[in-house]
């Protein structure tokens, strides 16, 4: 099928990343937080945390971000965001795979497992004290919701990420 | 991107307000070489060009309960994708838009010196 054929069919246009734009202060800003909270995370555990594994692709979601938001359609996240998005990261078990973090266009930093179709789970954070889950953990099974967010994993958050890890189709 | 699956990432169809729209263009009847050329002029710009475009049925958009509408400013054929509420079922929605999508990536283009 072609594009040509579609009824009327929307299409979202995509832009290219420009990561040799200058670095931001409030990308340096959101390096640092996020470094210091994986550090003490490093510090008190003998194995690597899934958040030290996914801080770079979290910087180059950033820079993708700050050189979309010139040009609108994207925001970037807030500075409670970051703090929340750094608090999650040294918040994940040892036991989950790594994530896969984004910037979404409203800013909220978001943390993605995409293990497969029916095997994914994305947590946001907006900077608003709370933390968003979406999810489909099996055939048919969706999952959203929003809880209290203080730093550290709730019980439904952590179920969910057992869930998705114990899941086999 | 999902560039080994052909389709985009559900953030490509994630409104940027939680209850606010996302900008499409209607695409009957257009090659990809008349997208490209219709990013080009009224999404990309020299500093910032696009990478690619994802295709999409309305139908797919109306199933999931939301609405697309005319908005012919700055082309005729650009409209909104309305319906969107303040929820995170949203990421569930752009994920099986996503999904149904078809996306096409653009060859880089060499810099010039």
């Amino acid at each position: 099928m072609t594009t040509a054929t579609l009824p009327a069919g929307p299409s979202y246009v995509l832009r290219r990343a420009n990561n040799s734009e200058g670095v931001s202060p409030f990308a340096i800003q959101l390096t640092s937080i996020v470094q210091d909270a994986v550090a003490r995370a490093w510090n008190t555990t003998t194995g690597q945390r899934p958040g030290v594994a996914a801080l770079p692709a979290l910087s180059d979601s950033y820079r993708d971000a700050e050189a979309q938001s010139v040009h609108g359609g994207q925001a970037l996240p807030v500075p409670a965001a970051m703090r929340e998005a750094a608090a999650l990261l040294e918040a994940l078990p040892t036991w989950c795979a790594v994530p896969a973090p984004l910037i979404e266009p409203s800013g909220a930093i978001a943390f993605e497992w995409d293990l497969g179709p029916y095997r994914w789970l994305v947590f946001a954070l907006k900077g608003t004290g709370t933390i968003e889950h979406s999810a489909m953990i099996g055939r048919g099974v969706e999952l959203h919701g929003t809880a209290n967010f203080t730093g550290s994993l709730g019980k439904r958050e952590r179920d969910l990420l057992r869930d998705l890890m114990q899941f086999k189709g | 991107m999902r560039l080994g699956l052909q389709r985009p990432h559900f953030n490509a169809y994630m409104p940027q307000v939680a209850d606010g729209d996302i900008s499409v263009y209607r695409t009957m009847d257009l090659s990809n070489a008349d997208i490209e050329v219709l990013g080009a002029q009224h999404v990309g710009t020299p500093a910032n060009p696009l990478k690619g475009h994802c295709c999409l049925s309305a139908d797919a958009i109306f199933s999931e309960g939301l609405n697309i509408v005319s908005a012919p400013n700055p082309h005729r054929r650009h409209a909104n994708v309305t319906g969107w509420v303040n929820d995170p079922k949203n990421r569930l929605i752009a994920r099986k838009l996503a999904e149904l999508a078809k996306l096409t990536v653009y060859l880089p283009t060499t810099p010039t010196p």
